[in-house]
């Protein structure tokens, strides 16, 4: 099979900026780059929706290039470099607390430098038992771990009796059934040989490659430099993870340091730190957690374990490819890398902006990368088992869809579980990325792009700045704009973000909300990695929650979930909040009195239709797939005006109706609000304003009768009055 | 109802052709509670062996496909191909109905 694929190390990138490329070829011995600027995606067949159009950039690189294939390095570990303390290893003591949430899947190591017949190991082996593996021979106990319970393992080596000593016990708190403590004596065994390996934690080395990943947690993994009696294991396995480091010890980790960092520090005086790989998960509980509080900050020394997965993957590290600066000539706006070779094709999107203090458009395209980031590899669109339910449709799939089950390391999305079923926390922009890309399924990118074809086809003069510009500059990212408008779905947002489009608003910016289900999910970006987002499914009666207690962002620190359930609703940013969703049918807005108010004229001038939007190309409306509406118990502001209202969604929709916050028993079917959609406006002080639609579907009505539709005039009329420098005025009494 | 592996426990009774005809005539969006549960089992099976539809052309040509009965899921084109999606979900809604009562569905 044929396939190319890449990834940028960056979305967006400023005039006169570098932006890399990455790319991976398998089956060719060449492809084809062309570097494009996108004027549209390729959505739907005329008459409707526009046409796919892209512009080749002069590039250097557009052309044939060889290509060779690159390994996706998925599973994640901890690494120590090597050093002569943990090189030449005699006499020891390894042990550690683990939580395995796989034993039964093959060999995994938990610890050690061991290769071959060199160094030392304590492993998981081929039969669920802890062993120990030196020079190249393994000591297993006489008993299977059990998957998801808390023990404390430990293999001990007197060198020079030639002896061993294995030992297991679980240490479960809440558990009637612990398994008591094992030991097993060995003879024989050989003295460790050195190993010029690192020393790593969830892995073994192959050379320089990661092997035989582990799943599940570890806690205090420890080296101590001699060999530990059974009472001596008894006793630290009975301390528990927390405490000084052992007189003993050559070195100590103690995960519960450095949560947000890739760091491992080490607490033992000969400070052998090291660090993570692939971003195993942190700020998860340990052996000693006793659901007493989910603030990993309050109590760090009851979150002292990381949990490592087989399929953990945070940057692929290809060699870079090809290299860009942009020139100065470059508008900005939406470009991408186009790869090709034979029927493979891959799409690697990219954002340029202007030169810093360069901006010249009055209105700005926020691009919701963080949304993006979050969905990146969503996998549950193909193997989940609910998605035809809710989406009321058989699903439709192509061959790059594929490429996730071709390349399992390239890894899922937030809304997947790992290959041990454990919630996937972490999502990441630096691996190719199946579903950024202006084709396949017309959501997120793909749809955004029905914006920048109205753009383009109505000659506004915009520019457009990204989520992690956002994130990274604060406010003075989008200072220089008098109006921002959103993507269809900006549905991930972290504080900094928040706060930057409040910051915006109360200096007088407008903000155009084109969207639906956005500002739901507090989400952080990685203190130092780039294109990496965390989200914590905190407190969530609806998809896949994450495990209740570990309910804090690794990242931040930052309590986690919806920005409702942290109490920073959706409706005070943008007067509207997300109910419920549904993708079978979309439909059309009344309009309500309010829209006749003279707040509301500029809104609706030359909209003579009381019903908008009961068309496009978005399964037949403006308003649906995902839905919000004005709520004032949930901080709506009072002054807002609620402009109209959709109406009769499908049944389909229901099914995420425990979404709603104010649900009564369904005594009387009548007196109960319907789903719907609203569109609202409001003013700011300051003299900013607020336009939401409450909608994802609503960019794809703009372009119905060839751009001649309601939807269309109200937003052009939006945007013409946003950015307008006249301030907008309180009205009087609110 | 669901059994603790998810799966719907209600069965599909041949005799439900007016659900049939209801999704023959409107098949998105739109369906009485009856025929909503109908679907719901339908759309919940394994993802394993599940029907869905290659996009053989983009936005205007399906092709009717299963996902293989093992993972990594492999795509199996097993055809026709549609230039509607209507009629692709109608072709479906019939496979399954004949799957799930051992009866063909006397509908065209």
């Amino acid at each position: 099979m044929v396939a190319v694929m890449g990834y940028a190390d960056r979305r967006s990138v400023r005039v006169g900026e570098p932006i890399q490329f990455k790319v991976s070829l398998d089956g060719s011995p060449s492809y084809r780059a062309t570097v494009v600027r996108l004027l549209s995606a390729q959505t739907f067949p005329q008459p409707h929706a526009p046409e796919f159009r892209f512009d080749a950039m002069p590039c250097p690189f557009n052309g044939e290039h060889r290509g060779q294939h690159h390994p996706i390095p998925a599973g994640s570990y901890a690494e120590i470099p090597a050093h002569p303390k943990l090189t030449r290893l005699s006499s020891c003591t390894l042990a550690a607390f683990i939580w395995p949430t796989t034993p039964a899947k093959g060999a995994q190591a938990i610890m050690g430098n061991a290769e071959g017949p060199a160094g030392i190991g304590l492993v998981i082996d081929g039969e669920s038992r802890l062993a120990l593996t030196v020079g190249g021979q393994t000591y297993a106990l006489p008993r299977k771990l059990r998957p998801k319970r808390w023990s404390f393992v430990a293999a001990s080596v007197d060198a020079a009796a030639g002896t061993a000593l294995v030992y297991a016990r679980e240490v479960e708190l809440f558990q009637f059934d612990a398994l008591g403590p094992l030991q097993q004596r060995f003879d024989r065994v050989p003295r460790p040989s050195p190993s010029e390996r690192p020393f790593r934690l969830g892995a073994q080395s192959d050379g320089p490659k990661a092997i035989r990943h582990y799943n599940g947690k570890i806690e205090r993994p420890r080296v101590l430099g001699r060999a530990l009696s059974y009472s001596d294991l008894e006793r630290l396995a009975l301390a528990g993870p927390t405490g000084p480091a052992h007189v003993d010890a050559i070195a100590d980790w103690d995960f519960s340091r450095d949560i947000s960092s890739e760091v491992v520090r080490d607490l033992s005086p000969n400070a052998l730190w090291g660090t993570t790989v692939n971003l195993p998960t942190r700020a998860v509980f340990g052996s000693n957690w006793k659901a007493e509080r989910h603030d990993w900050r309050a109590i760090p020394e009851q979150y002292g374990a990381i949990h490592f997965h087989d399929d953990d993957i945070c940057d692929c590290l290809w060699p870079t490819a090809h290299e860009l600066t942009i020139p100065d000539s470059w508008k900005s706006g939406t470009y991408a890398l186009r790869l090709e070779a034979g029927d493979s094709e891959f799409w690697v999107p990219f954002f340029v902006r202007p030169k810093k203090g360069q901006a010249k458009a009055r209105c700005a395209f926020l691009v919701p990368t963080c949304t993006y980031a979050a969905y990146s590899n969503f996998r549950s669109r193909v193997e989940g088992r609910w998605s035809e339910l809710y989406h009321g449709r058989v699903t439709v799939l192509d061959g790059t869809d594929f490429l996730m089950e071709e390349y399992p390391d390239l890894g899922s999305s937030t809304y997947d579980p790992h290959s041990d079923g454990s919630l996937t926390l972490y999502s990441s922009m630096m691996r190719p990325v199946t579903n950024y890309r202006p084709t396949g399924r017309v959501y997120k990118f793909c749809q955004d792009m029905f914006f920048i074809a109205w753009l383009e086809q109505a000659k506004i003069d915009y520019e457009v700045v990204t989520d992690d510009d956002l994130h990274d500059e604060g406010v003075s990212a989008i200072s220089d704009y008098a109006c921002i408008f959103t993507g269809s779905h900006p549905e991930y947002y972290t504080t900094e973000m928040m706060d930057a489009v409040e910051t915006f608003l109360r200096d007088g910016g407008r903000f155009m909300y084109l969207g639906g289900n956005g500002f739901y999910w507090r989400t952080a970006y990685h203190p130092t990695l780039p294109g990496v987002v965390e989200v914590r499914r905190a407190g969530q009666g609806f998809l896949a929650s994450n495990v209740e207690g570990e309910s804090n962002m690794s990242f931040t620190g930052e309590v986690a979930g919806t920005w409702l359930r942290v109490g920073r609703p959706p409706n005070l940013l943008c007067g509207v909040g997300m109910v419920t969703q549904g993708f079978d049918a979309c439909t059309g807005y009344k309009r309500s009195k309010a829209s006749h108010d003279p707040r509301a004229a500029f809104i609706f001038e030359g909209v003579k239709e009381e019903i908008v939007g009961d068309f496009g190309v978005l399964m037949g409306g403006a308003a649906g797939y995902e839905i919000d509406r004005h709520d004032i118990n949930l901080g709506s502001p009072r002054h807002a005006l609620l402009l109209a209202s959709s109406f009769n969604h499908t049944n389909v929709y229901d099914i995420s109706v425990p979404a709603f916050t104010d649900l009564v028993p369904k005594a009387n079917e009548e007196a109960l609000d319907p789903v719907r959609a609203d569109i609202v406006f409001f003013e700011t002080q300051g003299g900013g304003a607020v336009f939401s639609v409450g909608s994802i579907a609503w960019s794809g009505s703009l372009s119905w009768n060839n751009y001649d539709n309601n939807i269309e005039r109200i937003t052009r009329n939006v945007l013409k009055r946003f950015i307008d420098p006249k301030p907008f005025q309180m009205p009087e009494g609110a | 109802m669901r059994d603790r592996s998810g799966n719907l426990t209600i069965r599909i009774d041949p005799a439900w052709v007016d659900l049939a005809q209801e999704f023959r005539r409107k098949p998105f969006g739109g369906h009485t509670p009856a025929l909503q549960e109908l679907l719901a089992v339908m759309r919940t099976t394994p993802i394993e062996g599940r029907y869905f539809l290659w996009l053989s052309k983009p936005h205007s040509e399906w092709t009717l496909a299963k996902m293989s009965d093992t993972r990594p899921l492999k795509p199996i084109l097993v055809g026709p191909t549609f230039t509607s999606l209507e009629e692709a979900e109608w072709h479906v809604f019939k496979l399954r109905w004949e799957s799930m009562t051992g009866q063909k569905l006397a509908i065209a």
